[in-house]
């Protein structure tokens, strides 16, 4: 279980650096890989030199990125049949709007 | 216009005034002519009267002669007395006066004297005198000179006439012209006024578009700034997260290693970042008020109030508060909003009654020209400087200590902008140690999207 991948998608270097000890500091020790925005995200998942290191046992997904945004990023993954059944939690200190466009995006993969 | 209009009007008066007059004159001067010639012949008769009395005396030495004679002296000066202002006023006429007044007297002294010669029984000698011839040459005088004056008078009445008349005609022809410009300076005035309120009306029409504009670009740029001020205080709990975040983690990981000051100096950084924490979540509560879209129906505050003060009650059970609450107030309004605002009064009133026994609130509704409705939230706690009741609804001024009544002062600035959005006013009134009351009004007519 511990060596599952984790995937954080985060641009803020102080978020990334305080989830990643957080995790620590919670005993969870599984390796885990940044993407620093949401293009480099799409690429480490979909491109096909890190294809083969298989899926993420969970994606950490933070929503405010520049170009990228979060919601693009989810879209893709649930439009993915490869990564369509990853967990993803998502990052965010938004309220109301962001949940119904996620609310939307996951209606999108059920239908 | 108005001014050349009335200058027109005063001058039309003003030549009716003379024209009246002229015609007086032209009239008079008639009247004047014949009293020339009616006196000048009486006063030839007269003479004439007073030489044949003479006679008849002279010859007869009758004294009856003497009453014509008599009688003609007074109507000579009687007519001389007439004839003076008028023939005076004839070209040449004071010559001709002065002509005939001394011939009359000639003329009446030659008569005195032989009568008087007469009366002494010298009749022959008076006879004589007559013979001479002299009296009846004065006579022809006289007559000579009344005829002239009669002429003169005549000439100078028609004259008069003529002139007078002359006027009159220039007059009149100046009455139509005068009135024809007054008529038409009217209706060019009328043309003028009337294209002046049309020029009003559009004036007035164009303001109101213009105001219309202008409110629908401040109510625009109102929402561009509410629109940044949120982003803004959106954006700073990024890098409040970081700073939160790291002391935390020097605290959690390195606290051993720091000293007693440099564990309670990175304790103040984290409470810091907690109370901007909070002022940043009280401006998106405000600024959120302001952009809600507004979802109008009937609320019965009445009912809010209630259950609000229950809340209040059981989260502070240990207190004692009277409330007193209006049955059947109702109002046509934003739920949501109108909830958050009243639920703001009642905080307050909750809040800064804490120090108070007997603690009461109220809720009740105030007569009030301007709107449907005006309620207030009253309690008779710490109350405020009433020097200060302007700042009262500005977001973040408090007039009490956060250590004797927390808050942020973001409560009444928010209650403000709900009761602006519903059209409505708000306002306080209060003493320090008097408690205080909030007025509020509703009028959902003027609601502001
Ligand atoms: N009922 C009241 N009696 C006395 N003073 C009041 C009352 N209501 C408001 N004030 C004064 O007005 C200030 C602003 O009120 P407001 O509700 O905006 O802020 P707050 O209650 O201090 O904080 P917050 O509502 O943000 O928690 C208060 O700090 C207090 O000084
Ligand atoms: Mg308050």
């Amino acid at each position: 279980m511990n060596d599952k991948q984790i995937m954080l998608i985060e641009d803020n270097p102080d978020d990334r650096d305080l989830t990643i000890r957080a995790f620590r500091k919670n005993n969870v020790l599984n390796p885990v890989t940044v993407a620093g925005n949401g293009a480099e995200a799409l690429t480490m998942l979909f491109g096909d030199e890190n294809r083969d290191q298989g899926n993420p046992a969970l994606i950490l997904l933070d929503l405010k990125m520049p170009k990228v945004d979060g919601l693009e990023v989810l879209r893709r993954i649930r439009a993915d049949p490869r990564t369509r059944v990853v967990p993803v939690l998502v990052l965010t200190s938004s309220k109301e709007e962001t949940a119904q466009e996620l609310w939307a995006v996951s209606l999108d993969l059920v239908g | 216009m108005l001014a050349s209009v009335a200058l027109l009007l005063i001058l039309f008066v003003a030549n009716v005034t003379l024209s009246v007059r002229a015609y007086v004159l032209y009239e008079r001067a008639d009247v004047s002519t014949l009293d020339v010639i009616g006196a000048s012949n009486s006063l030839l008769i007269e003479l004439l009267n007073a030489e044949t009395g003479q006679r008849g005396y002279l010859l007869t030495g009758k004294a009856v002669y003497l009453q014509p004679y008599d009688a003609a002296l007074s109507a000579i000066s009687a007519d001389q007395q007439r004839l003076r202002p008028r023939v005076s006023a004839v070209p040449g006429g004071r010559q001709y006066l002065a002509e005939l007044n001394s011939l009359v007297a000639a003329k009446m002294a030659v008569l005195a004297e032989t009568i008087k010669l007469a009366r002494a029984g010298d009749h022959a000698d008076a006879l004589r005198k007559v013979d001479t011839g002299e009296g009846k040459r004065t006579m022809d005088q006289a007559r000579g000179i009344i005829a002239d004056i009669q002429r003169a008078a005549t000439t100078a009445g028609a004259s008069q006439r003529s002139d007078l008349h002359t006027q009159l005609t220039i007059f009149a022809v100046l009455a139509a012209i005068l009135a024809v410009a007054d008529v038409r300076a009217g209706l060019v005035l009328r043309h003028r006024l009337r294209r002046a309120a049309t020029q009003i009306r559009s004036l007035n029409a164009n303001l109101e578009q213009q105001v219309r504009q202008r409110t629908i670009h401040l109510e625009r740029a109102n929402k561009n700034l509410e629109a940044f001020a949120y982003s803004v205080a959106h954006d700073l709990r990024t890098p409040l997260r970081g700073i939160s975040g790291f002391a935390e983690a020097l605290v959690d990981d390195y606290g051993d290693r720091l000293d007693e000051t440099g564990r309670e100096y990175a304790g103040r950084v984290q409470a810091g970042c907690a109370r901007m924490s909070n002022l940043i979540d009280d401006l998106l509560h405000l600024s959120q008020v302001t952009r809600a879209t507004i979802n109008l129906q009937d609320v019965d505050l009445s009912a809010e109030v209630t259950a609000i003060c229950a809340q209040l009650r059981a989260h502070d059970p240990g207190r004692q508060v009277r409330v007193t609450v209006q049955e059947g107030v109702r109002a046509t309004a934003d739920r949501t909003l109108i909830r958050s605002a009243l639920g703001n009064l009642l905080e307050n009133a909750w809040k800064f009654t804490a120090r108070r026994d007997g603690a009461t609130i109220e809720f009740a509704t105030a007569p009030d020209g301007d709107a449907p409705i005006c309620c207030y939230v009253r309690d008779n706690g710490a109350g405020f400087d009433p020097a200060y009741t302007g700042k009262l609804f500005q977001p973040f001024q408090r007039l009490h200590d956060t250590g004797e009544f927390p808050g942020t002062g973001i409560g009444l600035a928010s209650v403000r902008r709900i009761i602006e959005r519903h059209g409505g006013r708000t306002w306080a009134e209060g003493a320090v140690d008097g408690g205080a009351t909030i007025y509020f009004t509703l009028n959902t007519e003027g609601t502001h999207e």
